[in-house]
């Protein structure tokens, strides 16, 4: 299994790299135009949670991509504040909630398994999988 | 990167390019928030080319539908890609925003 690994600055202009590194990554397995999108958006969500949950602007995140022969895992680990998965609240259309709680919702949705550790003030992890089905051409 | 336009000849319409994330958010925001506080009364997005759009543009969509629905406008959003339109399903805001396809 092939693994990359990056770590990318806690800042919000460097989020597009991870998306461009999945699309390519996802591209060359041969995973459809609709699940490269899908794997972007999984991504970035990902990528956005770890920069909300961040202490500080001059932190790092890391990701981990791990291309299978029939899946690619990939893995968003941040050093921040964590929170606890259970008190994550539905996603709210009314626009009272602040951030509208859909980026978890959104990655368990167009993901095939999605695994998150968070520890109280140590971090998160969000490890997700896309299985690769070379007859889904969307 | 994104780039925002708005058309002279049409006052009501906002055309979209590129992508919507945490670091382009508030450039989407922006005229929207803009033109719902001119009073237009439908206000739509041209989405034909915005490719990429994630929870920070449904979060930015579902909190200003909110004052439009308070002021008693309305936001359109025309012609988006179907990775866009598929985003816009599975969180459910199809249901709630207007969604047209045509103009192409």
């Amino acid at each position: 299994m092939d693994k990359i690994k990056l770590t990318l600055p806690t800042k919000p202009e460097y989020v597009s790299v991870a998306r461009l590194t999945i699309a390519s990554v996802a591209n060359n397995m041969g995973f459809s135009i609709g699940d490269v999108e899908d794997l972007k958006v999984a991504v970035s969500e990902a990528c956005t949670n770890a920069l909300n949950h961040s202490v500080s602007p001059d932190t790092s995140y890391d990701l981990i991509y791990n291309i299978g022969d029939n899946q690619l895992e990939f893995t968003v680990i941040d050093k921040g504040i964590g929170f606890d998965p259970k008190s994550l609240k539905k996603p709210d259309l009314t626009g009272e909630q602040i951030g509208g709680g859909f980026g978890l919702f959104i990655i368990e949705t167009l993901m095939d398994s999605v695994e998150i550790v968070s520890k109280r003030g140590l971090g998160t992890s969000v490890m997700m999988v896309k299985n690769l089905d070379k007859y889904d051409e969307v | 990167m994104l780039e925002v336009k708005c058309d002279v000849n049409e006052k009501n319409m906002i055309y979209i390019n590129g992508e919507v994330d945490i670091y382009t958010v508030g450039k989407f925001r922006k005229p929207i928030k803009e033109m719902i506080e001119a009073d237009v009364s439908e206000i739509i997005l041209n989405c034909s080319d915005l490719s990429y759009m994630d929870s920070t543009g449904i979060g930015v969509l579902i909190e200003l539908r909110k004052i439009t629905m308070d002021k008693g406008q309305e936001i359109v959003v025309l012609n988006p890609r179907p990775n866009i339109k598929n985003l816009l399903r599975i969180t459910g805001v199809d249901k709630i925003i207007k969604i047209v396809e045509s103009r192409c």
